[in-house]
């Protein structure tokens, strides 16, 4: 979930790195909203079946020194410390250094136990957590089992007005079973359901919330928790500031106190950063990493991202109604040879919809390059070989389409140059059309839109069938291409019910193999994630796309 | 008609022209496309009890001019209602930035002025010479540069390589926001120079070669006089009208220069509120920009008004 980029939230994101999802207004929340069909497919944590014991303390501190302060940039401001209210990326770096929460995911991908030091879900239609009795407030106040199920229920139901009710959509109660138990009912199986808990469940008190009203989240009531840092102050103008929870039931971080200040312009955040004035940046924009490996007071981390950008060609309108057509753009784009120019190589070419950290998160490295031989190759960069393709199609002499392409995100308009000028060899002619993040997310499912659209997605979880029931099928939550028919669509049902690795290999490679040949995305790229951090921080066990699932400021310290 | 008199007939047309605009403004809600109710609930979820809470919430089922007076009323009384995105009160949210944007405005101008002023007046009194050509090639510079690139020029000069100010934020105290709030500031003020130092010149020019002035220098009037007297306050007039325009721009939110040295003020969070149609934000922030422009040109018009005694008489007299 983590290097979802600024603007993308919870578990499916349409990626747009500099502000908000938010930004994309009426059609995005269309979006997320849709999503929550889609997410009600999504299939199990493979870990998610058997659940997790946990009988440590949990390991706080990292292995470096103690630190007086460190400053960290955030690309927009911390919109709300409740992320029932806001849950862009940049609020939850802060939200996730102030508040436990009820699970977490190890940087392999893992849910692992945290507030809750069991959870079983050896029920498909259940949910059982066992609550530590060791945990306390800021405040010093003992943290209870209502607290937690007051924290999880206030993104259930129908009446509740949290963000992320959506994820929650499959839980149809939670209750406190006992003193140390809670049990969520489901309506359906919910394999996802223990990430998201991982996320999204925040540790809040509710007496606290329950005093601050409507001000619970904002600037003058953010909230208590029991995180590993409390909150000193916070605006949406200056920013947050947090002090280490000396009791902290982890162990105490090394960093006394941490400060998120915003800084819009990654230039401005590598100049700040270079002079001292911050320690570390989260999601430097790959196409500029050149600049930022340049830093002699700063080390970059690179990471694997779940993020895969694609094309998508709608096959129920002109021109893509023709396969061949669909083909025909296929040949066009050198994927390879972009990753350069585009990413300064910190990008890998796609295979599917599914990111590559993914595919091997579920099926291990041998597991995910068998699956992506068996899924069959991608169309290769050949002009010749579009003319053929487009040749053989409805539209041989070619046709005129719109591509839209989002200003904010920097890979965009050069790929969509670089396809245009490709295109005008074999007498397509492509109109680039740059316009803003939310004008470009208002025409993704705009039915008069254009049916070619260039495409961001995160996914938030480790699990292979995250993103096919998003994109494929009628049921599709972003039914960008308009791909499918009984069997697409059978073939997505199982993906979604899988609860297993074994059970969702086939149909998963039986539905990527179907839309290899079909072509209704065409994958582009898996991005990594790039992160900056002063000489004089290390980040034991090095930066993770999970860290937003972790108590992620126990894992830094001093360098000396 | 007296300065109170002229004050207030400015002010009534102030709230006539508040009035209607927040009419305007206010319109934005039912020009939006799609279900209003869905647009002021932004990211949260659309379910049936939501929807029908935000509707109670806002009187969305009234007649258009119902839901008009509820939103003017709260308007009055500083009450814009809370951002569809962080759930904060719109007046907190500017108020927590109206400081930010206000520093770096009043601190432009002061540079500008400071700067401009003097070279326009050399340069208006000295037609055709070194000065002049050196101010023009200054002027030029200062149109040319974009904002951003200046910005970014001075972060790497003086925050990055001496290490005299910081490259971003906005301080806290009077010292510390001085500190900080000076690279920004000479940035804006660098965009504005050459406006004002234009107009001082052009001004200066066309009094100097007024027959009055030229009557004073018959008559041995000393030259600080004949300044101080002739030329200073009749050229300064056009001069305050455009410092009077810099300021209201400044107030209303440089947003690039916010931008390089994340300044979070009223630009920015006009530019992201648009962004994300977060209505009540965006319709909060017209509002009180609308205000600070027409108070910024009701102050420069009554200095006008205290500076000249033609328009008093004229006044007086009609």
């Amino acid at each position: 979930m983590e290097a979802l980029a600024p603007v993308r939230k919870s578990v499916v994101y349409l990626r747009k790195p500099r502000q908000g999802y938010d930004e994309g207004g009426q059609a995005m929340r269309g979006f997320t909203r849709r999503s929550a069909i889609a997410l009600a497919l999504v299939a199990a944590l493979g870990v998610a079946a058997c659940g997790g014991d946990d009988d440590s303390s949990g390991g706080g501190g990292g292995s470096g020194s103690e630190v007086d302060k460190m400053v960290w940039a955030i690309q927009s401001p911390v919109q709300s410390m409740d992320p029932a209210i806001m849950a862009d990326v940049p609020s939850l770096r802060a939200q996730t250094a102030a508040f436990d929460r009820v699970l977490s995911i190890d940087n392999n991908g893992v849910v692992q136990p945290w507030i809750a030091s069991k959870f079983d879900t050896s029920d498909p239609l259940k949910m059982v957590l066992t609550i530590r009795d060791d945990v306390k407030f800021w405040d010093g106040t003992p943290m209870t089992v209502d607290d937690v199920v007051y924290s999880i229920a206030r993104h259930v139901g129908p009446d509740s007005t949290s963000v992320n009710a959506f994820v929650f959509a499959a839980v149809t109660s939670v209750e406190a079973t006992d003193a140390s138990t809670v049990t969520l009912t489901l309506s359906r199986p919910e394999p996802g359901l223990p990430a998201h808990l991982s996320v999204w469940a925040q540790v809040r008190q509710q007496k606290y919330d329950e005093a601050a009203g409507e001000a619970a989240g904002g600037p003058d009531k953010p909230g208590m928790g029991t995180g590993p840092y409390s909150i000193v102050s916070y605006s949406s103008a200056d920013g947050v500031k947090l002090l280490r929870n000396d009791a902290y039931w982890a162990g105490k971080p090394k960093v006394k106190e941490l400060e998120f200040k915003s800084i819009s312009d990654p230039d401005t955040a590598r100049l700040a950063l270079s002079s001292g004035e911050i320690d570390g940046f989260f999601d430097v924009p790959l196409i500029a990493t050149r600049q930022w490996d340049q830093l002699e007071n700063a080390a970059m981390t690179y990471v694997p991202g779940a993020y895969n950008d694609f094309l998508s060609m709608n096959v129920t309108r002109a021109p893509f109604d023709d396969v061949n057509a669909r083909i025909a753009i296929g040949h066009l784009i050198d994927r390879a040879g972009l990753l350069g120019p585009l990413f300064n190589n910190r990008a890998t070419v796609a295979q599917s919809v599914v990111p590559a950290i993914q595919m091997t998160g579920t099926f291990g490295d041998d597991g995910a390059k068998n699956m992506h031989e068996a899924i069959g190759a991608l169309p290769e960069f050949s002009i010749d070989m579009a003319k053929e393709a487009l040749a053989k199609s409805a539209t041989p002499d070619g046709f005129t389409i719109e591509l839209a392409v989002d200003t904010s995100q920097p890979w965009m308009s050069p790929l969509a140059q670089h396809l245009a000028e490709n295109a005008k060899q074999v007498g397509i002619t492509i109109d680039v059309k740059q316009v803003s993040a939310a004008d470009w997310g208002a025409g993704l499912l705009d039915p008069a839109g254009s049916p070619l659209q260039l495409v961001a997605l995160a996914a938030g979880t480790p699990w292979a069938g995250e993103l096919p029931p998003v994109v494929f099928g009628t049921t599709a939550g972003f039914p960008l291409a308009g791909y499918g028919d009984d069997e697409v669509d059978a073939l997505v049902g199982s993906v979604a019910t899988a609860a297993t690795v074994d059970a969702l290999r086939q149909p998963l490679q039986d539905l990527l193999t179907k839309a290899t040949a079909d072509l209704p995305y065409l994958p582009l790229f898996d991005e990594q994630v790039a992160t900056a951090i002063s000489n004089t921080f290390v980040w034991e066990g090095g930066y993770s796309y999970y860290a937003l699932s972790q108590a992620w400021p126990l894992q830094l310290g001093g360098a000396g | 008609m007296t300065l109170v008199a002229y004050a207030l007939r400015r002010i009534a047309a102030i709230i006539v022209i508040l009035a209607v605009l927040s009419l305007l403004v206010f319109g934005l809600l039912a020009l939006m496309p799609g279900d209003p109710a869905l647009t002021l609930l932004g990211p949260k979820a659309a379910t049936p009890e939501a929807l029908a809470a935000v509707r109670a919430r806002y009187g969305l089922d009234d007649p258009f001019l119902v839901q008009y007076w509820h939103w003017i009323s709260g308007a009055v009384r500083g009450d814009f209602g809370v951002s569809i995105y962080s759930g904060s009160q719109v007046t907190t949210l500017i108020g927590d930035r109206v400081g930010v944007t206000a520093w770096l405005a009043v601190y432009a101008l002061v540079l500008t002025v400071l700067a401009a002023v003097p070279l326009g007046l050399a340069a208006g009194m000295r037609t055709g010479r070194r000065v002049d050509r050196a101010a023009t090639a200054v002027s030029l510079v200062s149109l040319s540069a974009p904002t951003f690139a200046v910005g970014f020029l001075l972060i790497y000069v003086f925050a990055v390589t001496l290490d005299w100010f910081p490259s971003f934020g906005s301080g806290d105290g009077f010292a510390d926001t001085l500190w900080h709030m000076t690279l920004p500031a000479i940035t804006l003020a660098a965009s504005q120079f050459a406006v004002l130092q234009r107009q001082t010149r052009a001004a200066t020019m066309d009094v100097a070669e007024r027959d009055y002035v030229t009557f004073a220098r018959a008559r041995a009037i000393g030259r600080g006089r004949i300044w101080n007297r002739y030329i200073l306050r009749n050229a300064g007039l056009p001069v305050l009208t455009s410092a009077g325009l810099l300021l209201a721009y400044g107030l209303t939110g440089a947003v690039l220069v916010e931008n390089v040295f994340a300044l979070q003020g009223l630009g920015v969070l006009l530019v992201t509120s648009v962004a994300q149609l977060d209505l009540p934000v965006v319709q909060g922030l017209a509002m009180f920009t609308a205000l600070l422009v027409l108070v910024t040109n009701l102050v420069v018009d009554l200095l006008y008004f205290a500076l000249d005694p033609r328009l008093r008489r004229a006044a007086v007299a009609a």
